[in-house]
């Protein structure tokens, strides 16, 4: 082709190009139908593939999940509908029948955490029992709590160890500190998310809706404490052990592609009991309660225990506290 | 030398020695008294002594008070503890022993008791001595001499663990009741969780039901012994930890090296 | 409107209209995107777990490839500025080509963050109004704003221009030049923010630092327009289109200026990082020295540096620069080095160590590496597609100037006509 000048059009024979009449040459029919044959074929397969696994009850469930609103959106029926799907997706994923509820938060209460490091001996029990209460997947082993062992006088976590193994806590010259989900003030993980899939409630628990999440995990890159985990993939547990009460914000089943995090055991502390890693650590070391009430155990150890919070340089206001005494 | 008057002696004599030997038996008199009558000490019943203390106590001046809003060990939110007095396995005590012979001999016990360990106090105190009630062994006693029920021995430890018993009756310290197993209650192991028993779960809302110290302390050796922890974390599936080398030296290892310790 | 489907129809034909080494071109990328395309159905299948990817190190060879696309989607700013401000009309001729490669690497930049996504079907939770948009609060919200915004920007403008051209008249300046004010300020925009999705979480503290923007910015300057240089010689030599060499010569210049930025940039860095040892200087270590063993970046860093500065040795020196093959081996050097400097030395590090101090390795799988090569195998189909219509436009060559009938019609309805 020889060269146009752009500002003209004209060649340097100073002819203009031929007026475009569309014809279509037969070479590229062929062409063109070639690659329409392609990419029917392929399509083709896909779908006859797709058909051999069909189940019309999870196919409507799945629809209707793609197009769920937003927990604050929903109405009243169509919340019951989402946990109804819910309940139907349990009893086929795992053949248990799960209640999932949806307490509202309660009046006038605002949840508070303090851990006595003079008394975790780093027995790791709250971590078992935050998996048997909360559903988390076996598989690729979420654990919402993280226990680190430090050397006494050592503070600076680099230098700490979360996979110490215990053959018989607390192990000389080290101390023990469990993190999980601080339940910010400020989060800056509900800032970060861009579809508001994560939001703090009244009663101060940082929430996930799992049906609303993309899976963008910038929410795990802003928080300081690592307590954001997400589902690599399908999370696999066995029948057996699966906890049949559960809230839609919390431990109920929950898929892969989504974030979950600690919280505070909301099916549990909004029906007034104690979270399931409070209960089940052997030392004690563990207080829980509502802020708002002046008579509750972590008013008590907030006002007369030397109390501090992690990393509370960066402004987060962690509502979890640690103490020593 | 020979006598004037013939050989007696005149009643006058006698009559001069008076005002030193008068004077003298009085004082002796009067010194008798009270080492006579010194084997009745003053008594006061159990109730005076509870008035009275009452009385003293209300009119104290507080240098240091328990909670930071000044409240004392009276105005601690109401609690429940969890009676301890069905795990006894040995209770009643009076089963076996007699209130009245005590035997409050340092020993080594070799016909009951058997397998008892005693490391409670570094050696300051004996079984009689601060806990035990020898006059009635279905209860403890406290310093005081006031019988405590086994089921609030909380109030015998509170007088030296005061601390623990502050933090005991206002939250700081201690567990509720629930579904989870005190660390007595189970062998220390990586046991299976109870998530099954439901009705059993500690409430942080509501009436606060605590267990008592004997629950999670043995009284004889309460020290808590180390436990074998969970399993370590794993990494997400189908990904291996690689394992570095430690970072470094520890925080002391300067000041180690200066008094001849290891260099890590 | 005919004309726009005829606009469409001829660009359609001119596609399959190629010699057999444009064929052969097309076959190789359309096959590596088939590749990508089937590894991405495997990860559709079994989830993000088939990625190297974990909760230590959460953002991996995506967005890696992801953060230095919006740079060179940004990079077009550096023809328009020079064409439009400057009335530069040598550089105005190669405008097009460089707002095409802006599109290719905006397409580039959604596709990796949709494969990044654990549920790209719920991307409508992003729609304002049906869904729930987080704007402004979150600076995903924004990115997703400019990115959007400037993909509109780069194909609405190029479309006016071509399709004015295709219709045989020149583009009126009036109607597109607010919209390449706007898209200059807003190219600027994109790599900011995405500068600022790292540097607003105070939770990683290799990223919160303000002069992350300008690094940003300044290797994105470097090595878009060293792109562009070799893409512009490559369709000098296998197209009509022909290239003035001023025009290189411009481009290096500005590759050369923003790569001695880029690492002045770095060493100020450097001094901060490692003047005084403090915790939030771990991740440099880990990046620069290894930390407790781990050592896995160090010499994909040290290579990136090295590469930058043999670059920037041959592009400083006017007589090197000047020769074509020492210019493009410091662009290709540039473009790589820039990559891995951006890529590599930027995500990783910034989740090594976590925020509760582990260091844990990351190494991306065969799945991601091959979507991430599918992905930008469609994202150079692309940019073929687009010149391969752009260029008989501009040319000349494919043309639909109206004839005699339809220009008696256009008079009676009064239409200006060419």
């Amino acid at each position: 082709m020889s060269a146009r000048n752009p500002g003209t059009g004209k060649d340097e024979a100073g002819a203009e190009p031929a007026r475009g009449r569309s014809s279509l040459s037969r070479r590229g029919l062929l062409r063109g139908a070639g690659w329409l044959g392609a990419v029917a074929a392929l399509f083709g397969g896909g779908t006859a593939l797709a058909r051999q696994a069909v189940d019309t009850a999870a196919v409507s469930d799945s629809v209707a999940d793609l197009f769920q609103k937003h927990y604050k959106k929903m109405s009243r029926e169509e919340m019951q509908e989402a946990i109804a799907r819910i309940e139907r997706r349990a009893k086929r994923d795992f053949d248990v029948a799960i209640h999932v509820g949806n307490e509202p938060p309660l009046e006038n209460v605002v949840f508070g955490y303090a851990i006595s490091l003079s008394r975790c001996k780093g027995t790791r029990r709250c971590v078992e029992a935050c998996m048997a209460e909360n559903n988390t997947s076996r598989d690729s082993q979420i654990q919402y709590i993280r226990v680190l062992e430090l050397d006494h006088g050592e503070t600076n976590l680099t230098n700490a160890d979360p996979y110490y193994d215990g053959e018989n806590v607390p192990r000389k010259g080290k101390w023990y500190i469990p993190i999980q989900c601080q339940q910010c003030e400020n989060p800056p993980c509900v800032k970060a998310c861009p579809v508001q899939a994560t939001w703090k409630e009244p009663d101060g628990i940082t929430v996930i809706d799992y049906n609303w999440c993309i899976g963008c995990r910038y929410c795990q890159a802003a928080c300081p404490y690592w307590a954001r985990h997400f589902n690599w993939n399908d999370p696999k547990l066995p029948a057996d052990e699966v906890n049949v009460d559960t809230h839609y914000l919390g431990n109920r089943p929950r898929r892969r592609g989504v974030m979950e995090k600690c919280t505070f055991c909301i099916q549990r502390t909004r029906k007034g009991r104690q979270p399931a890693c409070l209960e089940a650590c052997p030392t004690g070391a563990r207080i829980f309660g509502n802020l708002l009430d002046p008579n509750s155990d972590i008013r008590y150890v907030l006002e007369n225990k030397t109390v501090y919070r992690l990393k509370e340089d960066l402004g987060t206001e962690p509502k979890f506290w640690y103490f020593a005494d | 030398m020979q006598r004037m008057d013939g050989g007696r002696r005149p009643l006058s004599r006698y009559l001069a020695a008076l005002p030193v030997a008068l004077p003298l038996m009085l004082a002796v008199a009067f010194a008798a008294v009270p080492l006579l009558a010194a084997d009745k000490p003053p008594t006061q019943s159990p109730e005076e002594a509870e008035s009275v203390l009452k009385q003293i106590m209300a009119k104290r001046f507080v240098v240091r008070g328990v909670t930071a809003r000044g409240q004392t060990l009276s105005q601690a939110p109401p609690f429940k503890v969890v009676p301890r007095i069905p795990s006894l396995t040995k209770y009643p005590c009076t089963n076996c022993h007699d209130n009245s012979f005590v035997d409050s001999r340092v020993r080594v016990l070799k016909e009951e008791h058997t397998d008892l360990v005693f490391e409670h106090g570094g050696g300051r105190f004996w079984c009689y001595d601060a806990c035990h009630n020898g006059k009635d062994m279905d209860h403890l006693v406290s310093l005081r001499g006031t019988p405590i029920d086994y089921n609030q021995a909380y109030i015998l430890c509170g007088q030296c663990h005061f601390q623990q018993a502050e933090d005991f009756a206002f939250g700081g310290h201690g567990r509720r009741a629930g579904a989870w197993p005190a660390p007595r209650d189970v062998p220390p192991t990586a046991e299976h969780l109870l998530v099954k028993e439901r009705g059993k779960i500690a409430h942080w809302k509501g009436e606060r039901v605590l267990l008592s110290c004997p629950a999670c302390h043995n009284a004889h050796a309460p020290a808590i012994r180390p436990f074998q922890a969970s399993p370590v974390p794993e990494v997400r599936s189908g990904l291996k930890r690689a394992p570095g080398e430690p970072e470094g030296a520890g925080p002391f290892s300067e000041w180690e090296a200066f008094s001849g310790g290891k260099k890590r | 409107m005919g004309a726009i489907f005829r606009f469409f129809w001829d660009a359609l034909r001119t596609i399959f209209r190629g010699g057999p080494l444009y064929w052969l071109w097309l076959l190789v990328l359309i096959a590596l995107v088939a590749i990508g395309a089937l590894h991405y159905r495997e990860q559709w299948e079994h989830g993000l777990i088939v990625t190297g990817m974990s909760d230590q190190v959460s953002w991996g060879a995506y967005i890696a490839n992801f953060t230095f696309l919006v740079g060179v989607a940004a990079a077009a700013v550096m023809l328009v500025i020079p064409a439009y401000i400057f009335d530069r009309n040598d550089v105005r001729e190669v405008v097009l080509i460089g707002e095409g490669v802006a599109v290719a690497a905006v397409v580039m930049c959604m596709l990796f963050v949709t494969v990044d996504l654990g549920h790209p079907e719920r991307f409508w939770h992003l729609l304002p109004y049906i869904g729930v948009f987080n704007f402004p609060q979150s600076m995903l919200a924004w990115d997703v704003v400019v990115l959007t915004g400037y993909l509109f920007l780069n194909l609405s403008i190029p479309f006016y221009i071509l399709f004015t051209r295709y219709r045989g008249r020149e583009p009126d300046l009036r109607i597109y030049y607010p919209g390449v004010l706007i898209s200059i300020a807003w190219a600027i925009s994109i790599h900011t923010v995405t500068a600022f999705l790292f540097s607003s979480n105070v939770s990683r503290p290799f990223w919160d630092t303000a002069v992350l923007a300008p690094r940003f910015l300044a290797s994105a300057f470097t090595s878009g327009p060293a792109l562009i240089v070799l893409a512009l010689q490559v369709i000098d030599r296998f197209t009509a289109f022909k290239v003035r060499d001023e025009v290189i010569a411009f481009l290096a210049i500005v590759v050369t200026v923003a790569l001695q930025v880029n690492l002045f940039l770095l060493g100020v860095e450097f001094f901060t990082e490692f003047y005084f040892a403090s915790e939030h200087t771990a991740y440099a270590r880990f990046l620069f020295f290894g930390l407790a063993g781990h050592r896995a970046l160090v010499p994909w860093i040290w290579t990136a540096i090295a590469f930058n500065l043999i670059a920037v040795s041959i592009l400083s020196v006017h007589p090197l620069r000047r020769r074509r093959t020492l210019l493009n081996a410091a662009c290709a050097l540039t473009v790589v080095g820039v990559w891995v400097e951006k890529g590599v030395g930027l995500i990783i590090p910034g989740f090594t160590p976590t925020p509760l101090g582990e260091v844990f390795d990351y190494v991306p799988t065969r799945v991601e590496i091959l979507v991430s090569i599918g992905i930008w195998a469609f994202g150079f189909l692309v940019f073929t597609l687009l010149a391969k219509v752009a260029i008989p436009i501009e040319t000349g060559a494919v043309t639909h100037a109206l004839d005699d009938a339809e220009r008696r019609k256009a008079a009676q309805a009064g239409r200006v006509t060419a």
